[in-house]
Parts: C-alpha cells; structure tokens; sequence
C-alpha cells in the first residue's frame, strides 16, 4: 500500500432504490461542503453502483479512500446507525459484528444488491490480489430500513447523512494535515476546521 | 447418483450474475428432469409503472436506472421508441455518437463478464477473485479494456453508471473533435488486448451443447445491430417490424418468476444475445473482428451456448473497431439534438443490449405524458430458454453427482450472462433425486 495520490470519497449505492442511495446522497452533501471550501482542495468524490472493477479503478492510487454504503439492517443496529472500519481489518470482518452490517444491502428478494453477488469485500480481495489496494481505505456504512425500488432516503437514514459527511470532512481534513508541508498548511489552515460543518 | 430415484438441485443464489436469481432442478424417479426453474426477481415491472404520468424526454434517464450494468441500451430504445412516437429519426454524426456511446457499453460489459465472470468457470475458480491469483495478466487485461469501455461512457455520456448526457433526439453536449480524437489512442490498445483475449478464450475446452431454441435479433441495415433497427429478424427465415413485436413475442406470468416469460408466437422459445447476434449478422462483423473469430474457430455460426464466450470477446473487437471508426469519420453536428415536440402516439424502440435485445413501446399524450410503457429486457426473453438448456443439460449428465452436477447448471446459466437486475444475482442449486 504504497499509493500516494489524492483522496478519494465513493458514494456507492442506487438513489432510486430508497436507502441504498445513502452513499451517493453522503457525497452529494460532500460537493456541497466542497463548494464552501471547506474540504481539501485535491479530494476527489465519486459515486458509483458498486461493481467491484470501479470501486478498484476508482480507489487505486489514493493515499486515502473512503468507501459510503448502505447496509443491510440487523437486529444489532437500527436505521440511520452507521458503522466504520478500515480496511485492515477486512480480512476477517465476516466475524466482526460491526463489521457484518456491511453485508450488502438487499434487492427485491433474498441476496445482496451488488451487482454479480461482489460487494465491497469481493472488491478489496481482488484488489490486494492486484496490488490495488488505496494505502488507507475507510469504509463507512449507513444502516438502512427500505431499500424497494424508489427515490428519497428514510427519515433516519436521511437524518444521518450530514453527519456521515461532516465526519467524513473532518477525516479528510486531518489526512490531509498530515500530508501538507509547513507553507501549505499555514494557506490551508483558514478553513482546516470549517465552523459550518458545527451547524 | 444413480443409485437414488429423485434428486433436487438447488442453488440459492447465483453467483457471477447481475441481479437476484436462483435455480431449481427436480430430477423424477424416473431419471427426467421433472422441473427446472430459473427464479427471477424482476425489478422494471415497477419502472413500467414509475414511467406512467412523466414526461416523455424523462425516460431515457428514469429507465437507465433500471440497470447499472446497460443503462445506454435503456437509454437508447427508450429515446427510439420516443422519437418514433413523435415521428422524428435521428441521423447523421448524432446517430453515430449513440453508437459509439453504445460501443463504450458493449467493451466494458463484455470485458466483464468474458474475464471476471465466465473465464473462472473454464479454468476451475470459484470466482474472479481466485483466477486473479494465477491469472493475474488476464484479469488485468479484462479491467484494461473494461476501464476503456467505461472511460469511453463518460466521455460521451457524461459518466460511465447511469450517463447524464442522453435526452430524447440527441445529447445535452456533443463532444468536439478533438475530444474523441484524444481517446484513440487508449482504443487502440484495447484493440491489442481484445485480440488477446479472444485467443485466450478460443483456447479453453468446451462441453459439447448445441442450443435448438430459435435465434432472435435486431437488424440494423448492412451494420452487425447494436444501438437500434426497424426489423428483428429470426433464424427461422422470418423478420418483422419492431411495432409488430408483440405480435410475435408473447410474455406471460409463471409463478415462479418476477420476470415474465417470453416466447414467439408459435410457442418456440428463443435466444437473444451474442449467439443469435453473431449467427445471423456474423457477415457484417468489421474485418478484424471476423479474423478473430475465424482464428478462434468460429464458423458463420456459433449455437454453442458455452462458447458464448468467444463470442462476446469478438463482439469486443468490432465494438472497439467501430469506436475507432465512428471518431476518425467524425464531425460535431451543428446541433447536439434535433427537436422532438410531442405528439399524441404509440413508439417502439429496440437495440441490442450486451445480453440482447431490448425492446420498449410507450404511449404518450399530446402533451408528451407518457400513459403506457413497456419495456422487454434480454433475460426475460432468454429464460424459458435457459430452463429447457438446463433440462437437457441435466438430462444428458444426469449419471453425475450433484456438485458436478450443479456447477455445470450454473456455468449452463453464466453462458448467458444474465442480467437478473432487469429481469435475475446468485444461482443457489438444489438438485431433488429420489
């Protein structure tokens, strides 16, 4: 994990299927922070529906990538709850029970949502096989209640995404602090923690 | 095993599919496969529905959403079928542009489905994920020539999931010279791979099958079909025009399935996709497309269901070879769209999505109001035909156990690749013996 380009925010999901449009709403609500400045300049967003080879192409190459699904609901979380984990810790999250809300969010019937059966586990192990892997890869899950075919977010998972976001911002804003010079963090510190984010 | 009277294969959920499906598989006391069922949860019903009261230069992006893997050939037969409902055709370089962004969507789903998905079933992986440990050179190739395919989408369509800039007669935004003439140099070295990887695929070992269904396709002039025509043509001898397709395609409910089943009118069940495409249009592939499959081993035909996959590495080829020919013939219209004012009408669209065709009807009002839409999606057509391939697959091997057993229905199923978001995801087997 030796890649050092800018970082990366992917909001993976399909706004016309209800919650599972979280991770795209997330960074709708990133581009508006972005507009304010109020993010680090190089921060790339991206949304996409999840297939395993954008994801890769998407994350490669970034010294940071964080990853904005939907999950599906367990009897431990409630909608709107959201769950965080990197990457490390990926090999073995099928036995983590934070880590197992990340399961893909279901389609109409049984089984996930992903598209060909790989969500975002089937994504990272090709991408380690591959030399692909971000060098720090956050992954960020929203649980979700409805996940039938429609536009617009539940109450509760709608409640949670300017918080996801401010998060995200912050988690960007650090990352980026450590990777600035001395001259570039004194240009960039007027907006390093942007009073807009408390509102 | 043959010492048992009835057997049930079942898979749950199909593995490296788009979409929600599983398989059933009863086997009689007599050795006969009494059942066979490729279950479908089969979303754009509901986009049917959904389209009812909006306005008629919404669906082309309302109905890209009904898949992420072919949302152009969403966007191009719902854009036909509105023009023809208002008596527009749309020629010229803005024709060519659909093509090309057509072209964008044939590369990287085939790219896809030829390296990631079917390729494991040849080499005995599981999954892309394992054949990527010992075949690391040709899964890179496949996310080579799949990242073109979809840098080419963006690049006319504004982005790769789901393009933004599509609208009834034309694009919001035409790309100039320039732009396009940038990106040949990345098409052509998706040429290169794309040749490799028909060799590649060309030299795997097949299982003997021959599909017997009838073959359905669209026609699309002197041009092997992709992104629209006015005829569907069989491999019966027969054709009709594309606002006589329900006259010649029945679907009905069965229970089993969201999807519904399709058939023609004299009861046959049919294939849509690559094997129909290339059998009966293998003649207008481009010249280094028909080399490839001439190395490959192919003949004028191919009803091998398992070397789809040379197929669809072919189709590849032409479809990087006609991306490379639309651009260097291409000038920027005058104009990114030519009008289309509503009129009261009926419209059809078809084309031919990766997995086959794609047909939509609408109704719209003076105003444009869409009053009825109904859209035909490839693995809709192509399940009825998918079960009898799976009867006759398991009938022919029945002596085998059931893991071999199951392993062949699912590779039987990934031969069509699938799409089961717009008509089936996981293929769970279970094979009933008594």
């Amino acid at each position: 994990m030796s890649a050092a380009g800018p970082p990366v925010v992917i909001g993976v999901g399909e706004d016309f299927r209800h919650d599972d449009g979280v991770g795209p709403a997330v960074v709708a609500e990133l581009r508006r922070l972005a507009a304010l400045d109020v993010l680090p300049p190089d921060t790339r967003l991206a949304v996409c529906f999840g297939e395993p080879t954008e994801l890769i192409e998407l994350w490669r190459d970034a010294r940071l990538a964080i990853v904005v699904d939907a999950a599906a609901a367990e009897a431990d979380f409630t909608a709107g709850h959201v769950v965080r984990w990197e990457v490390e810790d990926a090999d073995d999250h099928h036995d983590r029970p934070a880590a197992r809300a990340l399961d893909p969010a279901p389609t109409i019937g049984p089984g996930p949502a992903a598209t060909h059966g790989l969500g975002p586990g089937a994504a990272i192990a090709l991408a380690r096989i591959l030399d692909r892997l971000p060098a720090r890869l956050v992954l960020v899950a929203v649980v979700g209640a409805d996940f039938s075919p429609g536009p617009g977010l539940s109450e509760p998972v709608a409640a949670a995404v300017r918080r996801v976001a401010r998060d995200i911002a912050r988690e960007l804003g650090r990352e980026s602090l450590s990777a600035l010079s001395d001259g570039d963090l004194l240009s960039w510190s007027a907006n390093a923690v942007p009073p807009m984010l408390e509102a | 095993m043959t010492h048992r009277h009835e057997r049930t294969l079942r898979v749950g959920s199909l593995a490296r599919v788009e979409g929600e499906g599983a398989m059933h598989v009863r086997i009689d006391q007599h050795g006969r496969v009494a059942q066979a069922r490729l279950e479908i949860y089969e979303p754009p019903r509901f986009f049917e529905a959904f389209l009812r009261g909006r306005a008629y230069t919404e669906a082309p992006d309302i109905t890209a959403r009904v898949c992420g893997i072919c949302p152009v050939a969403y966007q191009m037969s719902a854009c036909l079928a509105m023009e023809d409902a208002c008596g527009v055709t749309v020629g010229g370089q803005l024709a060519e542009l659909r093509r090309l962004l057509y072209c964008g969507e044939w590369i990287e789903s085939h790219a896809l489905h030829v390296h990631l998905l079917h390729a494991p079933d040849f080499l005995g992986y599981a999954s892309g994920i394992d054949m990527a440990r010992d075949h690391r050179r040709e899964v890179e190739r496949g996310l080579e020539i799949k990242k073109i395919g979809n840098a080419l989408m963006a690049l006319v369509g504004g982005r790769a999931i789901h393009p933004v800039n599509v609208r009834v007669g034309g694009f919001h935004r035409v790309p100039s010279r320039s732009e396009l003439a940038r990106f040949a140099p990345e098409l052509r070295r998706a040429l290169e791979l794309a040749l490799e990887a028909v060799i590649w695929v060309a030299g795997f070992t097949f299982p003997e099958a021959e599909s017997k269904h009838r073959l359905v396709a669209v026609e699309q002039g002197e041009r092997y079909p992709v992104d629209g025509g006015t005829r569907v043509v069989t491999d019966a001898g027969y054709g009709f025009c594309v606002n006589h397709f329900e006259e010649y395609v029945y679907e009905r409910h069965v229970p089993h399935s969201t999807a519904l089943y399709a058939e023609l009118a004299d009861g046959s069940t049919y294939l849509t996709g690559p094997l129909a495409r290339y059998s009966l249009h293998s003649a207008k592939l481009s010249q280094h497309a028909a080399a490839a499959a001439r190395a490959a081993g192919l003949g004028a035909e191919c009803r091998n269901p398992f070397q789809s996959i040379i197929v669809r590495a072919v189709e590849t080829v032409y479809a990087i070879e006609e991306a490379l020919r639309i651009i260097e013939a291409y000038e920027p219209p005058e104009r990114p769209w030519v009008p289309v004012p509503p009129r009261a009408g009926r419209g059809y669209g078809v084309t031919e999505a990766p997995r086959g065709l794609l047909y939509h009807r609408y109704d719209i009002d003076a105003e444009g109001i869409i009053t009825q839409a109904r859209m035909v999606p490839p693995t809709a057509q192509n399940q009825a035909a998918i079960e009898a391939e799976l009867c006759e697959l398991v009938e022919a091997r029945r002596d085998l156990a059931d893991a071999e057993l199951t392993d062949l229905c699912e590779r039987a199923i990934r031969n069509h690749d699938p799409c089961i978001s717009c008509s089936a995801h996981f293929l769970d087997l279970h094979v009933e013996r008594s």
